[in-house]
């Protein structure tokens, strides 16, 4: 597993790119070149892809959620780790190595 | 966004919470919506989301985003995954959400909805909230690890012994205390038994068909679970009408007890994974489902409170449970407001999938909140009820007759009337045969859900079919919360004994196994049988004694959180784990002495006991239940007493100087999702 040292990867954190000022607004600029105001059409059409990406961002996320909290995911990662395709045989070995570990976790009242 | 509007907007957002909490704090004399809850609730949670936990990251807990978690610096695909922040609060959301939001909120409705709705609120953004998050930010500190590791290393080794047996107590009682529910919830009730008993073979169904069809595919299995329980419920209304087969599904209370008792045994002692795995997946289906159905329903149908801001059973004489406002309200909720039992998955599982340290604010105050949003929902369910509705159902028959006319005649003298032909006609609509004497909060929480969503779909026709769709809700997911805890409490009791005897300790030596689940469903067994013989209901006694309990669990975290912010050098913010720690201990602490030793025999344990002892014919097992109940509740106190203690003597050591403060913490790696967004 690689790290950066601390001082590296803190000199890129929260900081423009080099040279730049930090980003303020909107209409602000990107390195000394103003962005020429858009026009209406170019706003909504902005405005619907922002919120097309955003509902498929949460169609994503909500999805990984779920796959998480019924233990699809748990599956993938065993099968990606010891590099097999899903299977009967695969699933039993999974789920006798998951449930042990399940059993220990508690559920809230 | 321009700084101004951004002032604008949460200026806005405080506005709309001061009246809606103004409207629901001061209106008298008529009734209001319960969207006011809502909105209240929604604006203190932004406003405590925004402001308080940013704080609380910020300067106490100085969140490091340039810190590797446990999940990445020992990332294994196993227990340590980084993993999405959002993904991570549904998995923590999903943990921590249990019947305890959902009951609480609907017992402590007896007072009105206002003392229930303000704790809740406040309980949760400057008490739970809290102890979530911070408890999980130092468990991924430490590389995941748990409470009572981080009470022995952070405060002591009794606070470590402490925390450990505060864990088990509480766990004990909490099953006891689900059980006991489940029990009320399903006695006499041929349709509730027979939709849960049919929960048995459609898991079995689930599992012979991902194991063996579909390997792994849990979603599509869990989906195709919910339409057959559908189909069990729907199917469940021509057992009830049909005498012969409805009597194999009629159960008395302490013949269900039974076979409770024999299901948790026998789900921790016996390789019976094909059922549990399957039950425990269809049981979050339906849990999260439900959730975002009722949040829906409430905000399509806008019900009216029925029930006033505040009853007159302030003053200690409720029917549900008896105990003042103070300290009974604060212990009666817990779960939506501050709950100890979340410590433990915040020191779990959770800690191991945090990607980065910033995302702990999301996950642990964040997923809080939403629980707490769970439980106004369940307090607007038990409020939008006729309030004679909800006595006659939560009211025990030792208070209020057996019979439905005394019953409807007592609840109308308290001044919330009701009729006997009322509460038939309430029964029938349900498919039940009586709603009277059903206490442990689960079937008034039904009824309120099923008013709620059949208003909003289906009209009075789907009524039964709502109500028995919500008590399957309720029961399935306290079974698995039983079935689950049951082994952790075996798991627990193994650990312990293997440092006595090494193969005790062994999970896979089958004397070990029946030896420590014998132990443990022997523990919340006797206090189950204990509230089922009562005459009072059992929830009387046996729920604030899981409050109690729970809430001393959380002062035990508050403890170890207080240490771990002093030694950090933070003394000056230790307030901010303080405050809600010694309101906690005002709360336990004279809930413990009342229960104890109050002179009125419904509530103090020794006086109750002492008025049987003086009856003609005195009931030996009722007057050692009373016995038993004010040890363990005076065993508890004393133990956080001494964990409060020693943790104090901590505090001062370092404070003084006298001790150099050191935290133990696992070393700083630099990580490198560092350059990310967020």
């Amino acid at each position: 597993m690689k790290h950066g040292s601390p001082a590296t990867v803190r000199s890129h954190v929260g900081t423009a790119a080099p040279g730049c000022p930090v980003e303020r607004s909107s209409t602000a600029v990107a390195c000394g070149k103003t962005k020429p105001a858009p026009t209406l059409e170019a706003r909504a059409a902005g405005t619907i892809k922002l919120i097309t990406a955003r509902l498929k961002s949460f169609h994503r996320v909500f999805n990984a959620a779920l796959r998480e909290i019924f233990d699809e995911s748990a599956y993938a990662r065993f099968l990606s780790q010891r590099q097999l395709a899903s299977s009967r045989a695969a699933y039993a070995a999974f789920r006798q190595e998951h449930e042990i570990a399940k059993a220990r976790r508690p559920k809230c009242c | 966004m321009p700084k101004f509007l951004r002032i604008l907007i949460w200026i806005a957002v405080a506005l709309l919470g001061a009246l809606a909490l103004a409207t629901v704090a001061f209106h008298r004399g008529e009734q209001i919506n319960a969207m006011w809850l809502v909105v209240a609730a929604a604006c203190s949670y932004a406003l405590g989301y925004r402001f308080y936990s940013k704080f609380i990251a910020a300067k106490v807990l100085t969140l490091d985003a340039l810190r590797a978690t446990p999940a990445e610096r020992l990332e294994n695909g196993r227990d340590f995954v980084p993993t999405n922040k959002w993904v991570v609060f549904g998995h923590h959301f999903a943990a921590i959400a249990g019947p305890g939001p959902l009951v609480g909120p609907v017992l402590a409705a007896q007072f009105g909805y206002l003392p229930g709705t303000l704790w809740i609120l406040a309980g949760a953004v400057f008490g739970g909230c809290v102890q979530d998050f911070v408890i999980l930010l130092f468990s991924v500190r430490r590389d995941g690890k748990s409470l009572t590791e981080m009470a022995r290393e952070e405060i002591g080794r009794l606070g470590g012994l402490v925390a450990y047996i505060a864990v088990i107590s509480i766990i004990v009682i909490l099953l006891a205390v689900c059980a006991l529910v489940v029990v009320n919830a399903l006695k006499a009730s041929p349709w509730g038994t027979f939709t849960i008993a049919m929960t048995i073979p459609i898991a079995l169904l689930m599992g012979v068909y991902l194991r063996t069809l579909r390997p792994g595919k849990v979603l599509e299995t869990s989906a195709l679970g919910f339409i057959l329980v559908m189909l069990a419920i729907w199917g469940g209304q021509w057992v009830s009408q049909s005498a012969s087969v409805a009597r194999w599904f009629t159960f008395s209370a302490p013949a269900l007890a039974i076979l409770i008792i024999v299901y948790g045994f026998a789900a921790s002692a016996l390789p019976v994974w094909l059922l549990l795995a399957p039950r425990d997946y269809l049981s979050t289906f339906v849990k999260l489902g439900t959730i975002s159905l009722l949040a829906l329903g409430i905000i399509a149908l806008r019900p009216t409170m029925h029930m006033p801001p505040l009853t007159r059973f302030i003053d200690g004489s409720g029917p549900v449970f008896a105990g003042k406002v103070f300290p009974f309200a604060f212990i009666t909720i817990a779960c939506g407001a501050i709950s100890g039992f979340h410590a433990l998955i915040s020191s779990g599982t959770t800690p191991k999938l945090i990607r980065r340290e910033t995302e702990a604010r999301v996950v642990g105050y964040g997923a809080m909140l939403a629980e707490s949003m769970v439980a106004i929902m369940a307090m607007i369910a038990a409020c939008v009820l006729q309030p004679g509705i909800y006595f006659a159902i939560n009211s025990p028959a030792g208070i209020v007759g057996q019979a439905p006319e005394a019953a409807a005649l007592t609840i109308s003298n308290w001044g919330f009337p009701i009729t006997a032909a009322e509460m038939h006609a309430l029964a029938q609509s349900v498919g039940e045969q009586t709603l009277y004497n059903r206490t442990g909060g689960a079937p008034a929480f039904a009824v309120g859900m099923a008013h709620i969503f059949s208003n909003s779909l289906g009209g009075q026709a789907l009524m039964a079919i709502w109500y028995h769709f919500a008590i399957m809700f309720e029961a399935l997911f306290i079974l698995t919360v039983l079935d689950a805890g049951t082994r952790v409490g075996r798991f627990m009791i193994q650990d312990a004994l293997g440092h006595v005897w090494k193969p005790l300790g062994r999970t896979s030596w089958y004397p070990s196994i029946l030896a420590t689940s014998g132990l443990i469903v022997a523990g919340w067994g006797l206090f189950l049988w204990q509230g089922v013989k009562d005459p009072l209901g059992g929830i009387n006694s046996l729920w604030p004694l899981f409050g109690i309990s729970n809430q001393l669990l959380a002062t035990v975290a508050l403890c170890v959180a207080t240490t771990i912010v002093i030694k950090m050098g933070k003394a000056r913010y230790a307030a901010v784990t303080l405050g809600p720690l010694l309101w906690l201990v005002a709360v336990t602490f004279t809930a413990s002495w009342h229960k104890i030793f109050d002179p009125n025999p419904r509530i103090g344990f020794l006086s109750h006991a002492a008025q049987l002892a003086s009856a003609p014919a005195a009931n030996a097992r009722l007057i050692f239940n009373d016995r038993l109940d004010a040890v363990v509740t005076g065993a508890l106190i004393v133990m956080v007493g001494l964990i409060l203690i020693e943790s104090a003597v901590e505090w001062l050591r370092v404070l003084s100087g006298r001790k150099q403060a050191r935290v133990k913490e696992s070393p700083f790696v630099a990580t490198r999702f560092a350059e990310e967004q967020g």
